[in-house]
């Protein structure tokens, strides 16, 4: 078995222990000892009297004292020093388990470990990783749908990028990889286990806070193209102003842990790495995208696109029918254009199977796909790769 | 398309694997004294498909006799394939030789066109409009629909521009369809809402 050295491992990212003296930050490390080390710091509780006189502490201006000790050294920072990756088992496994490539330093693995709200300072934390990560995700994830489902309305496509790399999906994924959180973050904390602040329980986790959006009083104009215009990727609002140093709930943690992996392994081993594991951990994921469609006027849509693409109107024809007039009748209706068949559906009346075949209908038309292996954008990145054919590009969805 | 998003993850979306495992409820497992009863009635004669006939090749074969069931979603028909796609040419021949083989198509569902469609002229409108606005308790939708025979879709057209004010009236039957739903049994309720449910699966095509 070959030994991994570990002290060979360097990178770029890698960042001398150098912090600017921020005010803020020297609070939030204060409130952050005096929660985490409570048991070695003097008690600073109120103090009642047994006649009920309330009789309140004065407050010390100065810090409270840590008093250091071999299980809770004391320590500056608020998130564990480089130097300490190097002697994570935790760590150290998930590198291997994750099997990426040597050139990613265990250093650099510990920095995608630990959130904003655990460290403010930019130089230790994974907000850049995250955000750089997380657009190589979407990018590959909307190129990846694009091409192979050339057809898909926009509401499809926002829904199925939400399954694919969704903060819900992202988080499912770190927890397979095996990561734990810290209880509460801290430079004493093993490397290994993810940092960040926990929102309090019973926290309201607010949807309805200020948005990017510049429509703040017609709250109610959130249409597709809307959508398109100011949300993210997944047609959602993005909320606007958050301080980097708020508690944050765990999916979001874990989610911006997912996406600082990416974007370290994009800025230490190159862009093939990074697309590679985007296709191994997220894009191998099974999704039946044809669960995601809802339709409201499926017949009147199917007729429509008919006339749009000028084939003959959609007729329902009955293939085969069950127990006419009994209790459980079963019809089997197809729906034909010209002589061609464009779907098929099976219901307990007439009508319902007419809507299940033109549902099927609609589903074949926005479920065109050139093929599995169609190529993507990003292969043209590769050295000597053959001249660029472009793929379908649709009309748009139906309109009606 | 309806503009609502479905969100889950990705990982909900696995049922298709674990189906199998989900039916196995408790009234199809075997135990020692049930297994010969369900072997039994497992032994069941193979399909005339399935057997060795003369014309049958002599040699190892395989069978490919799939259950009957509705066509998957992902086979494009050929109508909806872009002209430039390849596969165009190869479903146009099995199409081809299909049509040859059975060139008449089923019959059509049929279609309830009681009224007549497009015979009201401007005066006609004119009039229901008329009609609704001196006495809107009277003339209902469904009364005109018959006195003028159209339909009662084009006449809630017309008087969706009539200029009344119908709110109150909407209000009261409002109020009358809840009585009667009021008034309805248990069985009745929940085959109302089963047939609601269908419809909403139907238009989701599960």
């Amino acid at each position: 078995m070959k030994r991994l050295r570990l002290e060979r491992w360097s990178g770029q990212l890698l960042s001398p222990r150098t912090r600017p003296c921020c005010l803020r930050q020297v609070q939030i490390q204060r409130s952050l000892a005096s929660q985490t080390r409570s048991q070695s710091s003097a008690s600073t509780a109120d103090i009642i009297h047994e006649d009920g006189e309330y009789e309140p502490v004065p407050i010390e201006t100065s810090p409270p004292k840590l008093v250091p000790s071999t299980k809770h050294p004391r320590s500056q920072y608020a998130s564990p020093p480089p130097s300490n990756a190097l002697k994570s088992a935790k760590l150290a496994a998930l590198h291997a388990r994750l099997s990426l490539p040597s050139k990613v330093p265990l250093q650099t693995m510990a920095r995608t470990l630990v959130d904003p709200s655990a460290d403010s300072n930019a130089n230790f934390n994974n907000a850049s990783l995250a955000q750089l990560g997380g657009s190589i995700i979407s990018y590959h994830v909307a190129e990846y749908l694009l091409c192979t489902y050339p057809r898909l309305p926009m509401t499809v496509l926002f829904a199925a990028a939400y399954a694919y790399n969704g903060p819900k999906t992202l988080q499912l994924i770190a927890k397979e990889w095996g990561v734990e959180t810290a209880a509460s973050p801290g430079s004493e904390v093993d490397p290994g286990l993810l940092q960040f602040s926990k929102v309090a329980p019973g926290t309201k986790l607010g949807e309805f806070g200020a948005t990017t959006r510049p429509d703040s009083k017609q709250f109610y104009r959130r249409g597709i193209s809307s959508r398109n215009v100011y949300d993210d990727e997944f047609g959602d609002t993005i909320p606007k102003d958050r301080e980097e140093y708020e508690p944050l709930s765990q999916e979001q943690a874990y989610s911006s842990f997912v996406k600082a992996v990416v974007g370290s392994l994009f800025a230490h081993a190159g862009r093939d790495a990074a697309k590679r594991f985007v296709k191994q951990h997220i894009l191998s994921r099974h999704l039946d995208i044809s669960s995601l469609f809802v339709f409201k006027a499926p017949e009147r849509e199917l007729a429509r696109l008919c006339k749009r693409e000028e084939f003959e109107h959609p007729v329902a024809r009955m293939l085969s029918e069950t127990g006419r007039h009994s209790r459980s009748p079963v019809y089997v209706v197809g729906i034909y254009s010209g002589s061609d068949k464009l779907g098929e559906g099976a219901g307990p009346s007439l009508l319902e199977a007419k809507i299940r075949a033109s549902v099927a209908a609609l589903k074949a038309w926005y479920l065109y796909s050139p093929g599995n292996n169609v190529r993507l954008p990003s292969e043209m990145e590769a050295k000597g790769a053959r001249p660029w054919e472009p793929v379908h590009i649709d009309l748009g969805e139906v309109i009606h | 398309m309806d503009s609502r998003l479905i969100r889950r993850p990705v990982l909900d979306l696995l049922s298709g694997r674990s189906q199998c495992l989900l039916s196995l409820n408790a009234a199809s497992r075997r135990n020692e004294s049930s297994y010969r009863r369900s072997k039994q009635r497992l032994n069941i004669k193979p399909d005339s498909s399935f057997l060795l006939g003369h014309n049958s090749p002599n040699q190892d074969h395989i069978v490919f006799n799939p259950p009957s069931s509705a066509p998957s979603v992902l086979h494009t028909p050929l109508k909806f394939l872009p002209k430039e796609d390849k596969r165009r040419q190869l479903l146009a021949s099995t199409a081809a030789r299909h049509q040859a083989l059975d060139p008449a198509l089923p019959p059509a569902v049929p279609v309830k066109r009681s009224v007549p469609h497009h015979h009201l002229s401007e005066a006609d409108v004119k009039e229901i409009q008329r009609l609704k606005r001196e006495e809107p308790d009277d003339w209902t939708c469904a009364k005109l629909a018959r006195k003028f025979n159209c339909s009662t879709f084009f006449v809630s057209i017309c008087l969706s521009q009539c200029g009344g004010d119908d709110s109150q009236r909407k209000k009261d039957m409002a109020e009358k369809l809840e009585a009667i739903r009021a008034r309805w049994g248990p069985r009745r309720r929940k085959a109302r809402e089963e047939k609601s449910k269908r419809y909403e699966l139907a238009n989701r095509g599960e």
